[in-house]
């Protein structure tokens, strides 16, 4: 590394627990046990009909994980995130005390829309005793935030991140901010999003549903594959963890934030504000490219973004100069939860020294100029590992993780 | 509970795009001076089989007629207007600033009508139905997306999803992306807007007035207030660091001279379950401004006319300020209640620091509490110091302070 991290000392933001639940299981173990494996859970839809669309596969959390998640009266995604949420409190420690005055952001796109959509079907087929008071309550993402805060008894400052599909990166950073700046010592950030009809029925409206599973980076790639789950990451100063005897299991050593201001939907060709993302992570992190071996890429499967991608990972660190997988040829793209869900495959990549894999990768495109790790997981040790999420509205999101030893 | 710690923001443009029209500190001023409600019976869509009908509605005639605003949702042609408005009073037009510029927006429902719209595309059409072109929109991000392509804002983005304070927590948040280093100037926005399937629904639940009881009014901290009654609107405000304002000329509306903010955590929906006993977040704000609570001249509330937050509200202004409160006023009765009004509040502090002008609560004919001072006729001496207070269900709470600004070259525009 040409630099040892050791900005702002005290004020370093470390990751003292980590909670997922996605389609390989209600846990991280499950979770990176699944990546690590390389097993593509992309498979027929059950939660909605699918009849006349494009594609009718996706990562869905299956009715054997769902009926572990706590009371079935809360939406899907508050069951979700509250499984996550108690599992990296859990992992990290934390007591009442440390809760009261805990920062919580989490991240969506969709919130509660899987219910508040059967909601308004019945409304529209005039079924009113269809509808469910839960939809509204949980409507908003706001919802589920409020709703985990109130189960946790989280007393800090609270909010509620919509960047489309950089969110819970977005809630990540905030928190890392707050920690950073002294405002508080501990937060917790994530984000969750189920799969919903109105997702589907958009990305199929926008032609990028692949039929098949998605195949990111690969030269007969045809579109996403959507997914979904709810990661959720403990935050805490340095100085906090190390008071009172945590575990630190990464250092969120810098975040990256920016707005291409150029489309609603598509990145521009040069891929400028990825680029600026990436670069303001690395100034923050006190880090240069050369110090970065892997990058967790947003990495969809569509033409455009991996194209776009791929030439701001060029720019940035020169072609070939990183290892890169997509892990959402996995479990697909879980959209608002997927910042949060790759910066904890990012973070279990460097605790065990394993890359996870992209699937399908039978063919990868000639003009991607990386090693985008095909198939097979791959030992790696290494030190310091960024994260790349990117969202509609061109919300772009970096964050660089560090393994704890390279702490001092 | 948490506060930015001992840092001063300068408020240096307001752009609103509301029922009163579009306008910047100017508009807000003659809503205050005119305490005239926009309040009025809902023309946008038909009311005649609910039991409400009021609202507060942006004119279609204030919405963009151009090319490139028939492109933009109404919530969007909103949003783009009070940010516009907002970066033209601050003298950011053309400013190489702007590339770096963060945007915050806060909204409770963001933008339901495309959502609806996108929906029944496919309930009538089945998939063929579906419009690409609206998908993007069902995204909350959606406002602050098209506002930064419209105005080339190039720095940190983030839209903020929160019922009751959206608007308060857009302003806190871009604070905290200028104390963090992430942008020089952000502008933070609260916007939402009226939608016809969501106010029927409330109105079914017996959330809005008239609930049942009396007539439907919107009357805050009265004893004959039942349920809130809508309203729509963006406000925008530009926030900067003090010295790099100061350095480029800029117009120094106000100071923010500290915020204090947190969750109570509660039951969401329900202002029934939080505690009577309020939160250390009143009495942080004060300790970090250094000011006493005499020297808060007035406070703008959140109290939206639903008995149960207005009590809540009281009782918190009681137990923090004592027999000596400052005095109370509020927005709400002249623009209906909707999650992004926060932003207003704060543009109305920071024109009544200024000016020292704040709305008269003339509809109190029963407050509900003796032992606070509404705002009844106009406040002298002027406030140097407002207050914004918001508390919204679900328990996040937001405290922040105004102030006029200080130094011997601002004045207020």
């Amino acid at each position: 590394m040409s630099q040892r991290y050791t900005g702002r000392n005290d004020r370093r933001v470390v990751v003292t627990g980590l909670g997922v639940v996605s389609p390989y299981g209600r846990d991280c173990q499950a979770y990176w046990q699944g990546l690590s494996q390389g097993r593509c859970m992309l498979g027929p839809l059950s939660l909605f009909p699918t009849e006349g669309f494009r594609s009718d596969i996706g990562g869905e959390v299956n009715v054997t994980i769902t009926r572990t998640l706590g009371k079935a009266h809360r939406s899907r995604a508050t069951r979700f995130l509250v499984a996550a949420a108690e599992e990296a409190v859990c992992h990290a420690g934390l007591g009442a005390a440390e809760l009261a005055t805990a920062a919580i952001s989490i991240g969506g796109a969709g919130g509660g829309m899987l219910e508040a959509e059967a909601w308004y079907w019945a409304h529209y087929h005039q079924h009113p005793e269809r509808r469910q008071r839960v939809a509204l309550r949980s409507m908003t993402p706001a919802g589920q935030t409020d709703a985990l805060a109130c189960r946790l008894h989280i007393g800090g400052p609270r909010e509620s991140p919509i960047l489309a599909c950089s969110s819970s990166a977005a809630a990540i950073a905030t928190v890392a901010d707050l920690i950073e700046t002294g405002v508080v010592e501990v937060g917790l950030a994530g984000g969750v999003d189920t799969l919903t009809r109105l997702c589907f029925m958009g990305f199929n409206a926008l032609k990028l549903l692949d039929a098949q599973a998605c195949r990111p980076f690969a030269r007969d790639r045809r579109g996403m594959s959507l997914g979904e789950g709810a990661a959720v990451l403990v935050l805490e100063s340095w100085r906090h963890a190390t008071a009172r005897g945590a575990s630190i299991r990464a250092c969120v050593a810098g975040c990256g934030i920016s707005s291409d201001a150029f489309h609603p939907t598509a990145p521009p060709t040069d891929a400028e504000g990825a680029v600026r993302a990436m670069r303001e992570a690395l100034a923050r992190a006190h880090l240069t490219p050369a110090d970065i071996t892997y990058v967790n890429a947003h990495g969809t499967g569509t033409v455009q973004n991996d194209r776009a991608e791929a030439v701001a990972l060029e720019t940035v660190f020169g072609a070939g100069k990183v290892l890169v997988s997509a892990t959402k040829s996995l479990i697909g793209h879980t959209m608002g939860a997927a910042g949060a869900m790759e910066a904890a495959a990012t973070i279990l990549a460097l605790e065990t020294g394993l890359l996870p894999p992209t699937a399908n990768l039978w063919e990868p495109d000639p003009t991607i100029l990386f090693d985008c790790i095909p198939h097979v997981a791959r030992p790696c040790s290494l030190e310091c590992a960024m994260s790349n999420s990117f969202g509609f509205g061109g919300q772009n999101v970096s964050l660089i993780v560090l393994h704890p030893d390279v702490l001092g | 509970m948490a506060t930015v710690p001992a840092y001063r923001a300068v408020i240096t443009g307001i752009g609103c795009t509301s029922p009163f029209g579009v306008g910047g500190s100017a508009l807000v001023a003659d809503v205050l001076r005119a305490n005239a409600t926009a309040i009025r019976p809902i023309t946008g869509f038909p009311t005649a089989n609910l039991s409400s009908c009021l609202g507060a509605e942006v004119p279609a005639a204030c919405l963009p007629v151009t090319e490139e605003g028939r492109r933009w949702s109404r919530l969007s042609q909103m949003t783009v207007l009070a940010c516009r408005q907002a970066v033209a009073e601050a003298g950011l037009c053309g400013s190489d600033m702007l590339n770096q510029a963060g945007l915050v927006v806060g909204s409770e429902f963001g933008d339901l009508r495309s959502t609806e719209a996108f929906s029944l595309g496919f309930l009538h059409k089945g998939p063929l139905g579906l419009s690409p072109l609206l998908f993007p929109s069902t995204v909350m991000n959606t406002m602050a997306g098209t506002t930064s392509i419209a105005l080339g804002l190039k720095g940190p983005m983030l839209t903020l999803n929160q019922a009751g304070v959206a608007g308060e927590l857009a302003i806190v948040r871009a604070l905290a992306l200028l104390h963090a280093g992430r942008a020089p100037v952000v502008i933070a926005c609260g916007v939402d807007e009226l939608f016809p399937l969501l106010y029927e629904t409330l109105v079914q639940l017996q959330v809005l007035s008239p609930r049942g009881r009396g007539a439907e009014a919107c009357r805050p901290f009265d004893q004959r207030h039942n349920g809130p009654v809508l309203g729509e609107g963006a406000t925008a405000v530009v926030i900067e660091a003090p010295a790099p304002a100061r350095a480029r000329g800029a117009p120094i509306l106000a100071e923010v001279r500290s915020l204090c903010w947190g969750g109570i955590p509660t039951p969401s929906g329900r202002y029934a379950a939080l505690p009577h006993a309020p939160p250390q977040i009143l009495s942080q704000a004060l300790r970090e401004a250094s000011v006493c609570p005499e020297d808060i001249g007035l406070a703008y509330l959140s109290g939206c006319g639903d008995p149960q937050h207005d009590a809540l509200e009281l009782a918190y202004m009681t137990a923090t300020f004592g027999a000596h409160g400052p005095w109370l006023s509020s927005v709400t009765h002249l623009t209906g209640d909707y999650g992004g009004l926060g932003a207003f509040r704060v543009a109305a502090a920071t024109v009544t620091v200024g000016t020292g002008l704040a709305p008269l609560l003339d509809y109190l004919c029963q407050p509900m509490r003796a032992d606070v001072r509404f705002v009844v006729q106009p406040v002298a001496p002027p406030p140097t110091v407002v207050l914004v207070h918001g508390l919204a269900r679900g328990g996040t709470h937001v405290a922040l302070l105004v102030g006029r600004p200080q130094g011997a070259d601002d004045r207020v525009e």
